[in-house]
């Protein structure tokens, strides 16, 4: 989560919760006056971690559809973009394509790290031979200061070694809690050599798209969502982590198609970076 | 600076809290009140929801036939110079540059090491710039336009050769014999491009820079685009280009991705195989 998010978070979350401060001066209707400040915290909450669920609900249940540009509109299930060319529709979808699985696996098992290297190339290859319609797979990246990214790993590996310490000599120690703490911890320490090493940190966005054409938008969405399925199929091979993307980012993406952040911090404040 | 979404938070919260600690205050029913909290919870979401959602505020409330218009120009233009795409925002001018990056080994040509070392090479790239920039690799359909638009025309003028032929008494056997069998020709060779659809793949790279003035932008971005450019040439050992004009095109439209003619005929020949 980042700073601003939690700034938006903190404060709107306070309000809710003066509400359940004042609620005594509701008089009989205290307990819903509660329970209405309680719904709106969690509401807020499930908004911000959830919002690709809640906006298409909203946009499917008023029947909204967003015009995001000239001959381009988002259709109410906010699931693609359509472009309408002399009556030919042109729609266009994106995946998600987080790769924390590998990374993870990568900083766990070094040995190991050399072969998932050699077989990338062939997957790709493969992956490329078996589709058989226009797709694109974009990595957004930035390399990262060097020295302001250790001493941030170096202050999370502080903090994690006090809450380590503070388990292991607490009454009753519990085991897990231990051991993942202690693996969190050899991750941010194999992350800090790999720095040492002179590997520069990087932080990376990574989506599919894809296209389908029809002689209607419903053509067009049904051979998207085909093409949309075969491709989650196929990218599995990748260690990926896949996703259809709905809702408001479908837009931001619509638009890194001709226009990037110019900055990091504007990068980040759009999405959840992977460093 | 104070931007739009910053405003509309700091509006909302304050609203929500007034209306919330008034109510409290006020000597009205208790039911009035629970109504009076209800709305000031409601603008606290609409403040919670300006986090993602501020571009949608102003739109919405001109929303027309159930549509919202976020806007009505083209996305973009090209630049004069054609190598860049430009991007207005209020007063801001964005301008993206795309450099095309060959890549001309393949995995089967290669053992485990030079594929690890390729990988490995991939990985810088990824950190060569502390800018966002996108690599991207494409695939798509080889357009195919012109050469169906000439078979199309040439087909044209055969039938109608072929549709005089028939008229014409003095036209011997041979000759439309000869007439029946280019058309069928013509008809055969439309069929066979039209079913089989041919890809491409390409890789480039995309870069945007911020100006006050298309030229400041195109400049700013020309620039960066080049470093980049250097550094991939430097990695991979190949010239990477600043792609122009419908190569920029190609990648950004999802109709130059997919041609027009191309799939329009693939569309036709299975709508005509289904019998539909």
């Amino acid at each position: 989560m980042d700073e601003e998010t939690i700034i938006y978070l903190g404060f709107t979350g306070m309000v809710a919760l003066l509400g359940i401060f004042f609620s005594g001066g509701y008089g009989t209707l205290s307990i819903v006056a509660i329970a209405l400040c309680v719904a709106t915290i969690v509401f807020i909450i499930v908004m911000n971690y959830a919002d690709f669920i809640l906006f298409p609900v909203f946009t499917i249940i008023l029947g909204i559809k967003t015009e995001a540009a000239k001959n381009y509109m988002i259709p109410k299930n906010q699931n693609c973009i359509i472009k309408n060319v002399n009556g030919l529709y042109y729609a266009t979808g994106y995946l998600t394509a987080n790769v924390y699985n590998f990374v993870f696996a990568a900083e766990r098992v070094e040995e190991g790290e050399d072969a998932k290297l050699a077989a990338g190339p062939d997957k790709w290859e493969r992956i490329v031979m078996n589709v058989k319609f226009p797709f694109k797979f974009h990595v957004i990246s930035y390399a990262n200061e060097i020295q302001s990214y250790r001493e941030e790993l170096e202050g999370k590996r502080g903090f994690l070694e006090f809450q380590l310490s503070k388990e292991m000599q607490a009454s009753s120690p519990n085991q897990l809690t231990i051991d993942d703490f202690q693996r969190r911890i050899n991750i941010i320490q194999s992350r800090i050599e790999r720095l040492s090493s002179g590997e520069r940190p990087v932080g990376s966005v990574m989506y599919i798209e894809s296209i389908a054409v029809g002689v209607s938008e419903k053509a067009a969405m049904d051979a998207l969502t085909t093409q949309i399925d075969q491709l989650q199929t196929v990218f599995n091979s990748m260690d990926l982590s896949i996703n259809r993307v709905v809702g408001r980012e479908l837009n931001i993406l619509f638009k890194f198609g001709f226009k990037l952040p110019t900055t990091a911090s504007e990068l980040e404040g759009l999405f959840n970076v992977q460093k | 600076m104070v931007n739009l979404r910053s405003l509309l938070f700091i509006s909302f919260v304050g609203i929500s809290l007034v209306l919330m600690i008034v109510t409290v205050n006020l000597q009205i029913p208790d039911y009035a009140k629970i109504i009076f909290l209800a709305i000031a919870l409601f603008v606290d979401i609409l403040a919670a929801s300006t986090r993602y959602y501020s571009y949608l505020f102003i739109p919405l409330t001109k929303i027309k036939n159930g549509t919202i218009v976020l806007d009505t120009e083209e996305p973009f233009y090209l630049s004069p110079s054609g190598n860049a795409l430009i991007v207005r925002e209020g007063n801001e001018v964005y301008a993206t540059a795309f450099i095309k990056i060959p890549v001309y080994k393949s995995a089967t040509e290669m053992n485990d090491e030079e594929k690890v070392d390729f990988a490995r090479l991939f990985s810088r790239i990824v950190s060569l710039s502390r800018t966002p920039f996108k690599i991207s690799t494409q695939m798509y359909l080889i357009n195919k336009d012109d050469y169906i638009a000439k078979i199309r025309d040439r087909l044209n003028l055969i039938e109608e050769q072929y549709q005089k032929a028939l008229v014409d008494k003095s036209t011997t056997t041979g000759a439309m014999e000869r007439l029946k069998g280019e058309v069928t020709m013509w008809h055969n060779l439309l069929e066979s491009i039209g079913r089989i659809q041919s890809h491409a793949l390409l890789n480039y790279a995309t870069v945007t820079a911020l100006g006050t003035t298309e030229e400041e932008a195109t400049a700013l971005v020309n620039q960066q685009a080049d470093e980049i450019a250097a550094g991939i040439g430097a990695i991979l050992g190949v010239t990477a280009p600043l792609m122009t004009g419908e190569e920029i095109l190609l990648v950004t439209q999802p109709d130059f991705t997919i041609p027009f003619s191309t799939v329009s005929e693939s569309i036709r020949q299975k709508t005509v195989s289904e019998g539909l």
